[in-house]
C-alpha cells in the first residue's frame, strides 16, 4: 500500500516539474472562463448564453463544456505518464524495484487523476464561488455534477494513460489521445445520423450518455459510474497487460 | 548469491543470449566481460527483474525471479548504464521516493537515506535537482539509489564509464569496500579495472558464455610457456636448452637487463607445465648459470579477452 501511494505521489506531482502542467492550466483557465461568462454554448440542441448575458446562476455552462475541454487537458496531464520513463530510460530502474506492476499502473493513474482534479478544482471553485455570490445556485446540483465529472475525467485519463503506454514519444502520446478522446465526443454526434440501431449503441458508449445528458444536469446515475468504471478497467487492464509485455522484449 | 541457470533470450530473430549459466557467490566481485552486443546488459536485465528469459532460470539468494519477482528484486541493487533518473526531482526526494518503493519504513527511512548518500559521496547536493548535476555526481546519485535498502546483490553495468579520474578512482575503492560483504557483479570495458577489482572474470561473446574462471587461471591458461631468465653465455646457455626433452622449441635471446639472457621456453606437448620448470630449473642451476627468473608466461586481460572473444565470433561464423 505504502508503494501504490508513493507512486500516486509522484506522479500527481511529476506534471507540475514541467511546463506543459503551467501551459495547459493557464489555457484551462482562460477557455473556462471565457466560455463561462461570455461564449456560453452557441450549438446543439439546447444553445444558452454566457453568464453575463443569461444571468441565471448555474454551472450548466461549465459543464458542458467540460467533455471537450477534457479533451485537450488530459492527454497534456498523462502523455509522460509511460512515455517519458520509456524514452529516458528510467523505466528499466522502475520495473526491477520491488514494485507490482499491478501497484504501478494504479498509481499512476491515480496519481494523473488528482493532479487534474487539483486543477480542475482550482479553475472551478472560484466559478461556484462567484455564482453563488450572484445568486441562488443548486449546491446539490452541482455536486452531482461533479461527480459525474469526476467518472468522465477517470475514464479519461485511464484512456491517456494507456496510449502513452504504447509510446516513448509524448507528443505522439498526446496526439493520439486527444484525438482518442475527441473520437469518443464524436460518438455521441454519429449518434444523431447514424440508422436505428447502431444510433443506439454509439450513444450509449458516448460521454454525452454518460454525462452531458445526466450528470451535467444534476442527476446521479448508476448506469454512468458503470461506464466510467468499465473504461477505467479495461484500459488499466491493457496498460498492465503492456508493460508486462515489455518485459518479455 | 546469484544464480543464473541456462538463460536464453531472444528479440525478434536475434538471438541475444544463449543459454548463459553462472553463479556468484556472496562476498565476492566478479567482472562481466564481452564486446558490446555480446548481450552483458540482456544478462544483467534478464537478473535484475526488468526482462524475463524465454528459457532459463534466474534466483537471487534463495528466491526464484519468476516465482518470487518482488522478493527477489528486493535483493538487488541495480545500477544500469547511462544512469537514467528522474530529472526534474531534487536529490533528497528522489532517494526518498526510491526508499519507499524499496518498502523501507519510514523510521527507517532518513538512516537508510543518510547512508546510501553518504558512501555515494553526496554531501551538499541532496537539495539539488538530478538535472543541475554533473554526470560524476548523476552517477552517485544511481550508486546511491542503488544501495539505499542495503541489497546483499548489486548489479553494475559501467558504473564508471564517463568519469574524471578522481571520480573513477572513487567508485572502484567503493566497490572494493562493496564487494567485501555483498554479491557484486560488475561490467565494464576498462580492463584495468576488472583486473583491479575482480578475482573472478565472466566473459560473453555472440551472447555465450566463453570464459568462467579466475583471473588467475584465465591468464595462465592452457599457455604452455615459461619465460627464463639467466645469466651466462649465448651459446652455452642455447645448447643446454636444446638438449632438454622436455621442450619442443625456445627462442633465445639477449634480454632487456645487462648480462642477462632471456628466453620463452615452449613446453613439450603433453607434459606437466609444473614438472618442465622443475626440469628447466635444476638444469640451468646444475650447468652453473645463474637463473634469475623463471615464471610461467602471463597474458594481459587484454590478450584473454581477445582470445575468448575472437574464438565465439570464429565458432559463430562457421
Amino acid at each position: 500500500m505504502n508503494r501504490f501511494l508513493a507512486v500516486v505521489r509522484r506522479e500527481a506531482l511529476e506534471p507540475m516539474e514541467g511546463a506543459a502542467f503551467w501551459v495547459a492550466g493557464a489555457v484551462l483557465a482562460v477557455l473556462a472562463h471565457l466560455t463561462f461568462f461570455l461564449v456560453g454554448v452557441p450549438f446543439g440542441a439546447r444553445p444558452f448564453p454566457g453568464l453575463f448575458a443569461s444571468g441565471f446562476a448555474s454551472l450548466d455552462i461549465a459543464f458542458a463544456w467540460a467533455p471537450t475541454i477534457l479533451a485537450g487537458l488530459v492527454p497534456a496531464l498523462t502523455m509522460g505518464a509511460w512515455a517519458e520513463e520509456r524514452r529516458s530510460g528510467t523505466e528499466e530502474l522502475l520495473l526491477t524495484w520491488p514494485v507490482s506492476t499491478l501497484a504501478l499502473v494504479a498509481g499512476k493513474f491515480c496519481g494523473r487523476l488528482l493532479s487534474l482534479v487539483v486543477l480542475l478544482l482550482a479553475v472551478y471553485l472560484p466559478m461556484v464561488a462567484v455564482v453563488r455570490w450572484l445568486g441562488p445556485l443548486d449546491l446539490g446540483t452541482v455536486f452531482a455534477a461533479s461527480v459525474g465529472l469526476l467518472w468522465m475525467s477517470a475514464a479519461c485519463v485511464a484512456i491517456a494513460t494507456l496510449v502513452s503506454a504504447c509510446t516513448r514519444d509524448q507528443l505522439v502520446a498526446f496526439l493520439v489521445s486527444t484525438l482518442a478522446l475527441l473520437a469518443l465526443l464524436g460518438l455521441g454526434l454519429l449518434a444523431r445520423i447514424a440508422p436505428g440501431d447502431l444510433a443506439e449503441r454509439l450513444w450509449s458508449a458516448s460521454p454525452q450518455a454518460h454525462f452531458l445528458e445526466t450528470g451535467a444536469r444534476g442527476l446521479v446515475d448508476t448506469g454512468d459510474f458503470v461506464h466510467g468504471a468499465g473504461i477505467v478497467a479495461l484500459c488499466l487492464g491493457l496498460t498492465w497487460v503492456k508493460i508486462e509485455r515489455r518485459r518479455v522484449g | 548469491m546469484i544464480r543464473a541457470t541456462s538463460l536464453s533470450k531472444s528479440f525478434g530473430r536475434l538471438q541475444a543470449v544463449r543459454d548463459v549459466s553462472f553463479e556468484v557467490t556472496t562476498g565476492s566481485v566478479v567482472g562481466f566481460l564481452g564486446p558490446n552486443g555480446a548481450g552483458k546488459s540482456t544478462t544483467m536485465r534478464m537478473l535484475t527483474g526488468f526482462l524475463s528469459p524465454d528459457a532459463g532460470r534466474v534466483e537471487i539468494g534463495e528466491f526464484g525471479m519468476a516465482e518470487q519477482p518482488l522478493e527477489a528484486r528486493s535483493q538487488v541493487g541495480y545500477l544500469p548504464e547511462n544512469t537514467p533518473l528522474y530529472g526534474g526531482m531534487r536529490v533528497d526526494d528522489y532517494l526518498e521516493h526510491v526508499a519507499k518503493l524499496r518498502g523501507i519504513a519510514r523510521p527507517e527511512r532518513a538512516r537508510a537515506l543518510g547512508r546510501a548518500a553518504e558512501r555515494a559521496g553526496l554531501h551538499g547536493m541532496l537539495t539539488r535537482r538530478v538535472r543541475t548535476l554533473s554526470k560524476g555526481y548523476r552517477q552517485r546519485v544511481g550508486l546511491a539509489q542503488a544501495l539505499i535498502s542495503d541489497p546483499p546483490v548489486l548489479i553494475l553495468d559501467e558504473p564508471t564509464s564517463g568519469l574524471d579520474p578522481a571520480e573513477v578512482g572513487r567508485m572502484r575503492s567503493l566497490v572494493r569496500e562493496l564487494g567485501t560483504d555483498k554479491t557484486v557483479l560488475l561490467s565494464s570495458h576498462v580492463l584495468g579495472e576488472i583486473e583491479e577489482l575482480c578475482a573472478r572474470v565472466l566473459i560473453l561473446s555472440g551472447g555465450q558464455l566463453v570464459a568462467d574462471d579466475s583471473l588467475d587461471a584465465l591468464r595462465c591458461g592452457q599457455d604452455s610457456t615459461l619465460i627464463l631468465e639467466v645469466r651466462g653465455q649465448l651459446e652455452e646457455v642455447r645448447a643446454l636448452l636444446a638438449a632438454q626433452p622436455v621442450l619442443a622449441s625456445f627462442d633465445l635471446g639477449p634480454g632487456e637487463r645487462e648480462g642477462l639472457l632471456e628466453a620463452d621456453l615452449f613446453a613439450d606437448s603433453g607434459r606437466v607445465i609444473d614438472d618442465v620448470a622443475v626440469a628447466i630449473a635444476a638444469a640451468v642451476v646444475g650447468a652453473g648459470f645463474g637463473l634469475v627468473r623463471l615464471e610461467r608466461r602471463r597474458r594481459t586481460l587484454h590478450e584473454v579477452f581477445l582470445d575468448a572473444t575472437r574464438g565465439a565470433a570464429e565458432k559463430a561464423s562457421a
